[in-house]
């Protein structure tokens, strides 16, 4: 592994990071009290991560391995969490199943914006190579 | 200038658990065990920073969320569901949902 790809995965990993710190200080201001915060910054950082990697999975194919490495594990692996689910079914929380069945429906809907997110960029290179 | 030092910390951190992660990465077996390792290790780093409260910002939304991911997650699940892997697709995201958990608790029952 050249010093190329760990630098770029350390560049786009800094970015993704603080851009979700960034978007959980925005969702502090709403108006929902916490662990429910926790869900919504969760899900707005997932959920528009995952649609983003299938994006850059499907557009990564014609791009060199340094901005794959960047936008890929750096930007998107950095920007979405895991341990901040975590957080939520671990925590406190600990009696509101309802929180778990919460968490395991993101799980569900990530998958499903990463597969909606590569469909989109893999229909939009098809329509381009047509039109060529 | 408080927030750009969280903001500064946040990042180097990130930048920090994201290489650990790419490294970890690497691990794959029938599940995606590298990744299921980061969310973990990362998960109970962030029970240790609660229970601590020492540079919580920074260890919990800069090492923590950096080294943990979700969309790597939802790649590799969705590599297995359309590879016919229908069994370990389920296997790898209810090891996900529990496995981060139960670190988390470990380490807040630790200290």
């Amino acid at each position: 592994m050249n010093a190329r790809i760990l630098s770029a995965v350390f560049a786009g990993g800094a970015l993704g990071s603080a851009s979700r710190y960034l978007v959980i200080l925005a969702v502090v201001n709403l108006p929902v009290a916490p662990p429910l915060f926790e869900l919504v910054a969760t899900a707005v950082v997932n959920l528009s991560g995952a649609l983003a990697l299938g994006v850059i999975h499907s557009v990564g194919s014609r791009k060199s391995p340094s901005w794959k490495s960047f936008w890929g594990p750096g930007f998107a692996g950095g920007f979405t969490t895991m341990s901040g689910l975590a957080m939520i079914t671990g925590g406190a929380e600990l009696g509101l199943y309802l929180f778990w069945i919460a968490v395991a429906t993101q799980l569900v809907l990530g998958v499903l914006a990463y597969a909606l997110g590569k469909s989109i960029a893999d229909a939009h290179a098809l329509k381009i190579a047509r039109a060529s | 200038m408080e927030l750009l030092v969280s903001f500064g910390a946040v990042a180097l951190l990130g930048g920090l658990g994201s290489v650990a992660r790419h490294f970890l990465g690497f691990w794959t077996g029938s599940l995606p065990w590298g990744i299921l390792l980061a969310n973990s290790v990362a998960s109970f780093i962030a029970g240790l920073a609660i229970s601590n409260q020492l540079f919580e910002i920074a260890v919990i939304f800069g090492l923590a969320g950096g080294l943990s991911t979700f969309s790597t997650f939802a790649a590799q699940t969705f590599d297995l569901w359309t590879a016919g892997l229908r069994l370990k697709a389920v296997a790898n995201m209810v090891l996900n949902l529990v496995v981060p958990a139960l670190s988390l608790l470990t380490a807040v029952i630790l200290l």
